[in-house]
């Protein structure tokens, strides 16, 4: 070793010894060294070694292109630059997790972009780009004030080097990020907050409707911009939707974990590598206003770790720990939104926004209310806490089921094959308490809340249950099934549950195969589950669950004479076994039978029937299931009494089966019999009571979290805003109970929700816009096996043909459509669908195949379908009728009604009231006396607003003026124009002014003539505002056809 | 978790603080460590580490950390080699325990394109090498260090330590020399 002084000294010298001659050298070293022989001695063996061709250093250990590629990938843009031949780069404005962001000029648009780069780790990665542009994708989809616009994504050249970068670019913001707000100011007055907070629900709102989860939401990523507004001084942009990855390999990888300030406002579930939904953003937003509120984080500690770890597992400090002053309606809020469930926390942005802008609602009248209808969510909610606070803890008490479990468990399961829920589900609830872990007892759950439709529920013991082990396989497969049905993927559930059926034996076939059944049957395969279930009676024949279940599914088949037999089999077997339930329940399932086949004379007697039986039983078994049966016949009933045009009468029914349900605490069957009481009386046209009972069911569900139960009522609410001609709030309330049900995971009804869009939009006018969603949804429910639903959809499809003249293609839709029925065995359903070919036929003009469909039909539908068998008759009369042949008509007619003596059953309104059509076509007055009168009186004064009733009267006026009753004829047209509930369509209402009109001019009433005058125009004012531009509208408002109609009315004026 | 000090270091040094260099990458190392040691317990069989991947994520790292900070070119060189060397001898010493603790066959450090092989007892030797020269000239050890670690050229080490080329060549001839004669390769 040598001094460093020295070194440099023989340094010098080597290095130009080095690179001289040999011949020089000499002469050099004599000079330099002069007569440091030790110098000369080491410069020469340095020479020497130098000399080699090859030492190991020359061969580094790195490429330097690896190095330079690197640097050159990593080095930011310049100012200037020019990215793809389109961007130039005029400023860095800073730097994110993924990469930095420019200002740069768009030359092509020319206009100002943000242009954001990814780093080159991410960019390189396949998987990652492919769900980077996945999600970009659909970011752009969202249109929103609140929601940064991204433009355009992919590899850029730059132009040197051949080097492409990764980038995307979006709307330049102009402003400041939350985040640098925030480091100004103090903690937010919810006042000043609130602005702020609405524009960031609003942008989120749009976002996850459109199906774009942030995953990122953080303040850096909430711009501010400056507003001209003393009200609302900031317009707020949310930016870098979607754009945050959140996968498990990333979440391992040493770049992603290190990346600063990311997990800070991430929800505990996306913490957890789980996958995350709308709720996860709620959550950062939760954490965003914490922060505001108090100007520090929800959880503080000494490393990201050990933030995480609170996270996950101690519960958050009240904001008012902090800031005293804080608003308690917001901490109420942000507390909410920190909830360590996504299912405790908000539903929806929506929701939230409503909370914000009012302050969360007084909870305290629901909870009273709630603890006495039902302890049982108590326990569930209870449940959830516990298991959020100590999932280790749970693993701890994991141990083998209790002997007491097993018994709970077995009994629920016989309940569950006795199709008794409720009484399963306090079985199993019993179960779960003795043995919480236990897989099948949660599977058993999951299916119970199912079928009482309590899906969330039904999801959340699921869950439970797949994260825990089955015992045997049967158990697995049954889970498997259950889920797989949950979701619509119903071959999957059924492939499941077959593959079970195969490997039980014995005791535990039926079980199995009656477990096959009710997946079928919800999946709308009731041929399937009926030939299931007459498989299994081959071999146990006795089995009274086996027996039961085909009593509906034989009725559903319309084969009344076998189920009537089976009915009676099965209640002797039921008797046998000393099963006074099974007796009450078979009885239930027979009326009900009857009255889905129409069969409506014998329906009342299977009512009372039934309801003597639980009488009888209830002294002895005052049993949660019994209760149960009682409310489905009492629906039942009102149903009945609906149909039968006794709308009073069905109204009255259904509240005291709602009150009855409340009384029994029939737990969540209560907000359901609530939906059922609006459903009678938007049944029985009581539209603004059914509305505001709605309204009471939307907000309790919104309080109790029930989105399900949310959803419904939105749909229900979106119905009577459609029938009531209010199209643009259908479509709001069709478009949020979508929302509601996706978020809820009910799949199923999404689609239904999405079908009743599109239907609104056909009823709206808008027949291209409808036809265009119904397409959509066909594509999507492809495969998924949704038998009712792809049923509605056909029938919809006949109808946007129907409603704008194309005849051809709605005979060839109701052809495909009879095919199907067919092909299912549904017997009564392919008849109706005969009918309406016929009728179809009849518009369409072919008058020689309506004859030749008629004796097909005579032919082809049994005189068992009573109801379809009398009522092609009634059709035919119609038809005779609108040809011209009075005397045929009037002769079809009364064969009709002879039939129905016959059969000893009573004509329906619906047929009743087609004679009075016929009645009014052929001026038949017989028709009228011996049929229609009878009719008019028995629904008299029984519910005088119903749309049927404003028909009733509509003919009467116009008997009335065949017999020259001018004051009796204005007085029911006046009656029917003026029908308040359901309002008439304003065409319909225009007919019954020109009657009522036409009965004040005979009566020379200048007064009267005067007044209909001014109503007949402002009928026509609401018409015209109804129907909009003349474009892409139905049949009827074809411009040339509306013109010629209202031309007629204004003559008749 | 080292996140927190690496971040603040940085910032330091961007802010022209420069706290000391060794300090951060002291912390900077002990992630890429961490990673080092993750892919070779993920290796089956053959514990060999792949230097270019290897290096890339150092490059990649130093990069997203320091952003915009970087001075010139050259200071990222110079950052680069010295973590490429931490790395590369860390691996070796990692390998040589094992060998002696297993008495397996040693395992050659290969490129994954196979263009070189380097015995880690080899690189062990340089390293100690380099720190002897360094005691006698730190300015030619850390040529070395650019030109055998980083695989920089002459042009591209004069830059990372704004020195003429021409020292760079006269100082690099006599330490290949000077090392190898100590490695005892001639």
């Amino acid at each position: 070793m040598e001094t460093p002084e020295r070194w440099e000294q023989i340094s010098e010298i080597a290095a130009n010894a080095i690179d001289l001659p040999d011949a020089e050298r000499e002469a050099y070293l004599n000079t330099s060294c002069a007569d440091d022989t030790k110098l000369r001695e080491q410069v020469l063996r340095l020479v020497s070694a130098g000399q080699a061709s090859f030492v190991r250093l020359d061969q580094p250990l790195v490429r330097g292109d690896l190095l330079r590629r690197a640097l050159s990938e990593n080095r930011g843009l310049m100012e200037g630059e020019i990215l793809g031949k389109r961007y130039r780069i005029v400023r860095h404005i800073g730097a994110g997790g993924m990469g930095d962001v420019y200002e740069a000029w768009d030359l092509s648009l020319e206009s100002r972009v943000a242009l954001k780069t990814v780093r080159p780790e991410f960019a390189r990665d396949e998987a990652i780009v492919e769900r980077f542009k996945r999600e970009v994708h659909l970011a752009r989809q969202v249109t929103h004030q609140n929601v940064c616009r991204v433009y355009d994504l992919g590899l850029m050249e730059r132009g040197q080097d051949g080097v492409e970068v990764f980038c995307l670019t979006m709307e330049l913001i102009e402003g400041q990020t939350l985040a640098e707000l925030m480091k100004s100011h103090g903690p937010w007055t919810y006042a000043e907050a609130l602005p702020v907070l609405e524009q960031v629900c609003l942008g989120l709102r749009a976002a996850h409707q459109a199906g774009v989860i942030h995953r990122d939401l953080k303040p850096a990523n909430i711009m501010l911009v400056r507003a001209e507004d003393f009200e609302n001084p900031w317009h707020v942009v949310v930016t870098d939707f979607g754009l945050a990855h959140s996968n498990q390999e990333d979440a391992s990888s040493w770049t992603q974990r290190m990346r600063p300030g990311t997990p800070a406002y991430m929800a505990p579930e996306q913490l957890e590598g789980k996958p995350v939904g709308p709720q996860a953003d709620l959550y950062a937003l939760g954490g965003v206003m914490y922060e505001m509120a108090t100007g520090q984080a929800p959880w503080q500690g000494d490393s990201p770790l050990e933030v995480a770890f609170l996270r996950l597992n101690e519960p958050v400090p009240a904001p008012s720990k902090w800031n005293p002053s804080i608003d308690l309606r917001w901490e109420r809020i942000i507390l909410r939104l920190l909830e360590k469930e996504p299912g405790d926390r908000y539903g929806s942005a929506d929701a939230l926004l409503l909370d914000l802008k009012n302050g969360p609602r007084r909870r305290l009248p629901l909870r009273k209310l709630w603890r006495r209808v039902d302890w049982r969510w108590a326990a569930v909610i209870g449940f959830v806490v516990l298991a959020a606070c100590g999932a280790l803890y749970w693993d701890r008490v994991r141990s083998k089921s209790t002997p007491e479990a097993l018994r709970w468990l077995r009994q629920g399961e016989e309940a569950i094959e006795n199709r008794s829920w409720l009484t399963a589900k306090d079985l199993l609830d019993r179960a779960r308490a003795a043995s919480p872990r236990n897989v099948k007892v949660l599977t058993r759950l999951a299916q119970v809340h199912e079928e009482l439709d309590q899906r969330g529920l039904a999801q959340q013991w699921l869950l439970k249950a797949i994260g825990a082990q089955p015992e045997t396989q049967p158990d697995a497969l049954l889970l498997e099934g259950l889920r797989s049905g949950l979701v619509g993927e119903w071959k999957q559930a059924e492939a499941a549950l077959r593959k079970r059926l195969a490997l039980e034996s014995g005791a535990g076939r039926a079980g199995a195969g009656l477990d096959l059944a009710w997946l079928l049957q919800r999946a709308g395969q009731g041929k399937l589950a009926g030939a299931a279930l007459e498989e299994l009676l081959k071999t146990d024949a006795t089995h009274p669950g086996l027996i039961s279940f085909s009593v509906g599914l034989l009725f559903l088949g319309g084969d009344i004479e076998k189920g009537e037999a089976r009915a009676r089999e099965a209640r002797e077997s039921y008797a046998a076994l000393g099963n006074s339930e099974g007796q009450v329940r078979v009885a239930v399932e027979r009326a009900e039978g009857l009255f889905t086949v129409k069969k409506s004379t014998l329906v009342l007697p299977a009512i009372e029937e039934a309801e003597g039986l639980v009488g009888r039983t209830a002294e002895s078994r005052n049993s949660i299931g019994l209760a149960a049966l009682r409310l489905r016949l009492a629906t039942l009933r009102s149903r009945h009494y609906e149909a039968a045009g006794e709308t009073a009468k069905s109204f009255e029914t259904a509240r005291k089966a709602f009150e009855e349900a409340r009384r029994q605490n029939l737990g969540g069957s209560f907000l359901l019999g609530m939906l059922r009481l609006a459903a009678a009386y938007y049944n029985g046209d009581h539209y603004k009571e059914a509305e505001a009972l709605l309204n009471t069911v939307i907000e309790q569900a919104r309080e109790q979290h029930c989105e399900v139960c949310e959803g419904k009522a939105l749909y229900n609410r979106g119905l009577i805003a459609g029938v009531t001609f209010r199209y643009e709030q259908a479509e709001r309330d069709f478009a949020d109970c979508q929302k509601f049900l996706s978020e809820a995971g009910a799949t199923v009804d999404v689609f239904n929700a999405r079908f009743l869009r599109a239907a609104n939009l056909r009823r709206a006018g808008e027949i291209e816009r409808g036809r265009a969603e119904l397409g959509k949804l066909k594509v999507d429910i492809e495969g998924k096996d949704l038998k009712p639903l792809e049923a509605r959809i056909a029938a919809e499809e006949l109808m946007l043909a129907q409603s704008i003249g194309n005849y051809p293609e709605a005979i060839r839709l109701a052809e495909a459509r009879l095919a199907v029925e067919t092909e299912n065995g549904q017997t009564a359903m392919a008849n109706t669908g005969l009918l309406r070919l016929m009728q179809l036929e009849s518009f369409a003009g072919h008058k020689a195949k309506v004859f030749e469909r008629y004796r097909d039909i005579t032919e082809k539908i049994s005189a068992k379908d009573e109801y379809n068998y009398r009522y092609a008759r009634v059709l035919r009369a119609m038809l005779e009728s609108e040809w011209g042949d009075a005397t045929a008509a009037i002769a079809q007619f009364e064969a009709a009604m002879a039939l129905a003596k016959r059969q000893k059953t009573t004509a329906s309104a619906g047929e009743i009231d087609t004679g009075c059509q016929i009645a009014l076509q052929t001026g038949s007055a017989r028709i009228i006396e011996s049929h229609c009168e009878s009719l008019w009186q028995r629904t008299e004064g029984k519910n005088p607003r119903s749309s049927g009733q404003a028909f009733r009267r509509y003919s009467r006026a116009h008997f009335h003026l065949a017999r020259g009753e001018a004051a009796e004829a204005m007085a029911e047209a006046a009656a029917a124009f003026e029908i308040e509930a359901k309002p008439l369509h304003p065409q319909n209402q225009i007919y019954c002014g020109l009657l009522a009109l036409e009965g004040a001019r005979r009566l020379g009433d200048e007064r009267q003539t005067a007044l209909w005058r001014a109503r007949l125009g402002q009928a026509r004012a609401r018409l015209e505002a109804m129907l909009g531009p003349a474009e892409s509208k139905s049949f009827w408002t074809r411009p040339t056809y509306r013109k010629r109609w209202l031309q007629w009315m204004d003559r008749t004026i | 978790m080292d996140s927190i000090p690496v971040t603040r270091l940085l910032g330091e040094l961007g802010r022209g603080d420069s706290p000391s260099e060794q300090q951060l990458l002291d912390a900077i190392y002990r992630d890429l460590h961490q990673l080092a040691q993750r892919a070779m317990r993920s290796e089956r069989g053959g514990h060999t580490l792949q230097p270019s991947a290897l290096v890339n994520e150092a490059y990649m790292r130093m990069k997203s950390q320091l952003r915009h900070e970087w001075q010139n070119r050259g200071h990222f060189y110079a950052v680069a080699a010295r973590m490429m060397r931490q790395i590369l001898i860390d691996h070796a010493r990692t390998r040589n325990t094992q060998k002696r603790g297993t008495g397996q066959r040693m395992e050659a450090l290969r490129d994954s394109d196979g263009q070189f092989s380097c015995d880690p007892e080899e690189i062990l030797s340089i390293h100690e090498a380099l720190e002897r020269l360094a005691v006698m000239s730190q300015r030619q050890a850390q040529i070395v260090e650019l030109r055998f670690f980083a695989g920089l050229s002459v042009e591209e080490t004069a830059e990372a330590m704004n020195i003429s080329e021409k020292t760079v060549k006269r100082d690099w001839s006599v330490a290949r020399a000077w090392l190898a004669m100590e490695l005892g390769t001639v």
